[in-house]
Order: C-alpha cells, then structure tokens, then sequence
C-alpha cells in the first residue's frame, strides 16, 4: 500500500526539487535548525535571568589571554637506568645473547647438558649399542652398565631388544650396456620385438653418426 | 565356474600382495578448491625434513631416506634401531625398557602392533608400564603409527615409535603399480 502511495506523491514531491536545493544551498548564511522544545525553554529562561551574559561571553577577557600567553611547554628524553646491568646476569644462568638462527640438532632434539643417574642419553645409547655389536665379549652388559651408570638388567634388555643395523647396498645389475636406457630391459620389448626394436635403434645411431 | 575363479584369483592375488601399501593414499580430497588453487606439500619429501616412514609391507618399512629396513625397528627423529620382537604379545615393560631412560623423556611413544588388536587385554597390560614412567602412550595398528609418527616428527617433537610390519595388508591397485615402477618391472607378471 505504502508503495503505491509513494508511486503517486513521489511526483508531486519532486517536483522542482533541483531548483529547490540550488536556493537553499545558494544562502550566504544558512538558517540554523530550529531548537528541541526543551532547549529552547532553557534558553529562553537564561536570557531573562542573565540577559547580559550572552555579549559578556562573546567579548575578548585580557586577562585570560594573557594567561594562556604564559603557558609554555617543553619535552626532554630523560637517561633511562640500565635495569639490567651485566653485573647482575646470573653466570650459571646466562640469557642467549646469540641471535642467529639455530642449526638443527644432530639427532632432532635438543640434548641437555647434565644428565641424572639412571638415565642416558639417545647419542649414548646408539654409541653403545654400537660398541657391542662390534665386540660383544670386550663390550658385555656389565662393562656397559658400569661405564654408563645404568642399572645392568637395563642393559641387558636394551641389548637383547634392540640392535643396530647392518646396511646392504644391491650390487649393480650386469647388462650389456650397449646404449643409454634402462639398466634392464623390459620383458615385453625383449621378447616380441625385442631385436626389431634394437635394430632400428642401432641403425638410427648409425645415421647420427 | 567364472565366478569360483574370479575369488581364487582375488585370493591369490591376496596371498601375494608383497607390495608396500603406501600412506600418502590416505590423504583426503576434501580440501580441493580448483585448478591452480590447489597446491599439496608432501611432508615426507619436504627439504631438510627429518626420518619419515614412506611404506610398509609385511616383511618392513621403506623410510623416506630410500632405505628399506626389515623387521620389527624403533625409530626415533633422526635414528632408527632394530626391535627384536616377533609378535605383539612380545611387547613388554623388557622390550620397551630403552624408552624409560631416555634423557629428555620422550614426548610420545607410539606402538605399532601390526595388525588391529581386538582384544583389550594388550592394552591393559601396557597402561600399569605407561604410568609408572610417566610415559605418553599411544598403541596403534601399524599403518595408522606410522602416519602418526610421520606427523609428530614433522612437529619437531621427540617422538619415539616402536612398529611391527603388518600380516594382513589391502593394497590398491595404484600401490601394486608403485612399487612395481620402483623396481622396474612393470611388464612382468607374478
């Protein structure tokens, strides 16, 4: 409904509209809004009590001038203290001072520096995992667990479950390597057109040459 | 008749599926959005990135430094040992003694027992050996350890993870053709 109303006066609203708003914004001074009821019952009531005080408060005051005239301010950086002066780091607790970057730690993590009794470290266990592997007899359970104060059932179950490994490299595959290609020949060439396709192959590496 | 030897074939092809199942299959597809938009970064392959497991099969693990180690290891950020152990109910408070006095403590502790224990009884055992050394522990099938290792390393953390190569093992099509392209014998049928 609203809608259709609207179709109808919008015409009749508009009408003119841009001659309107060229008068209005042509005013040398524009006429200020009219004041909230309540404001204007507050001004008149001051304007008949005081009916000075509006001229008064338009008026230059010398001697607050001359106040504010006196007004200066200065900024200044003043010497922060050291607050933490070198004398007072902790040397058996030393900050970083090292701000580079960090190479990444030999077996991924970082490993500390004091132990405590009836623990080791993974470097450790490698390393003796390693020397038994090499001379069980020399390097036994007890001789182990007395190097690195371990308690010697420990060891021995370390020992017993866990080994190094010994690595086997696969030895070249033998073939006659007549040109660059695979190190094995593929079944299906080899068996069926196995020699038409060589032939070609050597034919056109005769041509290049 | 058809039918009685398409199951044997399956079957056989069952008994012979020697080939590493990779895990990179898992990954999802769900994050796709569009061509070009998309990009994927294998952990495993990542420069400088530290031991990861690429595969397993029923006889070990291929790690992503091109080795391939056989039976039961531990494997730790950047070292791996073997595990002497045969068959789950090997796992003890003995076999698993070198992860207790590690220094650091190791964050997480993740047990590959091969193929998915049913029974619970495996897991009871270990929680007492959990607790009394304050011991992060996770038991997992294997194929699902090794992802989850693969992971927390790639976090940075000390993780540990003690794994049993699997029995039973369901390899894709893609997994077949993977591992027969590595060892060059792609035209040659089993």
């Amino acid at each position: 409904m609203g809608k259709i109303l609207s179709t109808i006066t919008k015409p009749v609203r508009d009408f003119n509209v841009e001659a309107r708003a060229h008068a209005v914004i042509s005013k040398e001074r524009p006429t200020a809004a009219p004041r909230y009821k309540v404001d204007q019952e507050q001004y008149k009531l001051i304007m008949k009590e005081y009916p000075d005080a509006l001229q008064e408060s338009l008026k230059k005051n010398e001697e607050l001038d001359k106040h504010l005239k006196n007004v200066f301010l200065t900024s200044y950086d003043p010497v922060v203290k050291d607050r933490n002066p070198r004398q007072n780091i902790n040397l058996e607790k030393p900050l970083p001072l090292d701000r580079s970057a960090t190479t990444p730690f030999e077996y991924g993590f970082h490993e500390p520096k004091r132990i405590p009794l009836g623990k080791i470290t993974l470097r450790k266990v490698l390393r003796f995992i390693s020397e038994h592997h090499v001379d069980s007899k020399v390097n036994n359970a007890a001789k182990i667990a007395e190097d690195y104060l371990l308690p010697e059932k420990t060891v021995e179950n370390i020992l017993k479950y866990f080994k190094m490994y010994e690595i086997y490299i696969p030895t070249e595959r033998k073939v006659k390597a007549t040109f660059a290609g695979p190190t094995v020949l593929r079944k299906q060439i080899r068996s069926s057109d196995g020699q038409k396709l060589l032939g070609t192959f050597a034919k056109n590496k005769k041509d290049m040459l | 008749m058809s039918y009685s030897i398409r199951t044997l074939i399956r079957n056989i092809t069952k008994i012979n599926s020697f080939h590493l199942r990779s895990i990179s299959k898992s990954a999802r597809v769900l994050s796709y959005d569009g061509e070009g938009k998309t990009t994927v970064n294998i952990l495993n392959n990542e420069e400088g990135v530290s031991l990861m497991i690429n595969g397993f099969s029923q006889t070990g693990f291929r790690l992503n430094n091109d080795m391939t180690v056989l039976g039961p290891m531990a494997i730790f950020p950047r070292s791996v040992l073997s595990w002497n152990v045969g068959k789950p109910d090997d796992i003890d408070e003995e076999s698993l003694c070198l992860f207790t006095v590690l220094e650091p403590k190791i964050d997480i502790l993740v047990v590959g027992v091969g193929d998915k224990v049913h029974d619970l009884s495996f897991h009871k055992k270990l929680f007492p050996f959990a607790r009394k050394h304050n011991i992060n522990l996770e038991i997992l099938p294997t194929d699902q350890a090794c992802s989850t290792f693969n992971f927390l390393n790639a976090e940075g953390r000390y993780v540990a993870a003690a794994l049993i190569p699997p029995e039973v093992i369901d390899s894709t099509d893609d997994d077949v053709l993977k591992s027969k392209m590595r060892y060059q014998s792609l035209y040659e049928t089993d």
